[in-house]
């Protein structure tokens, strides 16, 4: 996509639903597809306001899956007997993602590093635009990236089988 | 691990795929979705309105003489560009000349205290409550026949002096009104009453009081 073309939703969807979706299932959201879905539809609604380019488009796309997860955990806080329940009816989909060795050192993260981690190489985002995003400043955007690397590389190889 | 191999695998979760049946309840999801007309004018018009409100009541309010006098002055300034005539502030002007003057510092302040305030100029305004006379003036200094006697509230004066005044005063002016005006201010100053008090009471108390 060229720089402030008029684009249309399932363009859109189609050039960043499956990061969109690797954002959640990284971050170890409950149900990623409505998450995803959620955060398509209020991209439809808005994108007649967009004006930027491709790398725009992704940041502004991030800003909304970013703000959906946060208000996602903030439910949850709130109402958590709800989603005991929901939690025990079957997923619609198999969210098994294509690295769950990954995904589940992931988990071993702390929130911050986990969110920088994600924003960063999943949603491919700067260092700029992460530290926008989450509020924090480059250096410690940069430090919680560092660390949450090392720890996630730690985990990685105590978990890994020897090579032989 | 190395960390690119560690990055590398991090990509890759942003590569999977989004199941067909997931994909098409989003897509369909999307179209029944209408998009928001109004999105991305709703700050500018937000703005825009905010700032046209703020340039109409300001100016309202300069043209009124209604704004503090510095604001009024700057009011006046920026409008008479653009050939829009709003009063100038008063108090501004005659603390500025007093500032300049060779008077004591003392003499500044009481000076000072005796500019206009307010900011509704001779121009501007209708000036209720405020007064646009020079300090030390009296709303009737042109007419000797209307407002304060000259011998109200002066205690100083000898009953001889005051009654010289009263007759000075009723041959130029050719009536009792006045005069019996004055007895009554004289009580209220002296605390004993008028000799003939009883239909001048109520008639211009609010003059003299003034």
């Amino acid at each position: 996509m060229s720089r402030d073309v008029e684009r249309s939703p399932a363009s859109v969807y189609e050039a960043l639903a499956a990061a969109v979706l690797g954002y959640f299932r990284a971050q170890r959201m409950r149900d990623p597809e409505a998450l995803t879905g959620d955060v398509f539809v209020a991209v439809t609604e808005k994108l007649t306001g967009f004006r930027g380019d491709d790398a725009a488009l992704r940041r502004w796309v991030f800003t909304i899956a970013h703000h959906r997860r946060v208000d996602e955990i903030r439910r949850s806080v709130r109402q958590p007997e709800l989603l005991d329940v929901a939690a025990e009816s079957p997923p619609t989909v198999d969210p098994t993602p294509i690295d769950p060795a990954l995904v589940e050192a992931l988990d071993r993260l702390t929130s911050d590093q986990r969110e920088i981690v994600v924003l960063r190489y999943v949603a491919d985002l700067s260092v700029a635009d992460v530290a926008e995003l989450t509020g924090k400043r480059s250096g410690a955007v940069k430090m919680l990236q560092a660390r949450g690397l090392a720890a996630l590389a730690a985990y990685l190889d105590s978990t890994s089988p020897t090579e032989a | 691990m190395d960390e690119n191999e560690l990055t590398n695998r991090l990509r890759a979760l942003a590569d999977e795929t989004v199941p067909d049946a997931v994909r098409v309840a989003h897509l369909q999801r999307m179209a029944a979705t209408p998009a928001d007309p109004t999105h991305g004018f709703g700050r500018a018009w937000v703005a825009a309105a905010a700032i046209v409100g703020f340039l109409a009541g300001s100016t309202g309010l300069a043209a009124a003489g209604a704004l503090p006098d510095p604001a009024q002055d700057v009011a006046h300034d920026v409008l008479a560009v653009v050939q829009v005539d709003v009063p100038e502030g008063k108090r501004g002007p005659c603390v500025s000349a007093i500032a300049k003057s060779d008077l004591s510092q003392a003499e500044k302040k009481s000076a000072k205290d005796d500019c206009p305030k307010g900011g509704n100029g001779a121009s501007g305004g209708d000036g209720a409550g405020k007064s646009d006379e020079a300090p030390g003036s009296t709303k009737h200094a042109d007419d000797p026949c209307k407002g304060k006697p000259p011998w109200a509230g002066k205690k100083d004066l000898t009953t001889e002096q005051k009654d010289a005044l009263k007759a000075e005063r009723a041959a130029t002016c050719g009536t009792e009104r006045e005069a019996d005006d004055a007895d009554e201010l004289e009580g209220d100053d002296d605390g004993v009453g008028t000799e003939d008090g009883g239909e001048s009471e109520s008639t211009d108390t609010t003059e003299a009081d003034g």
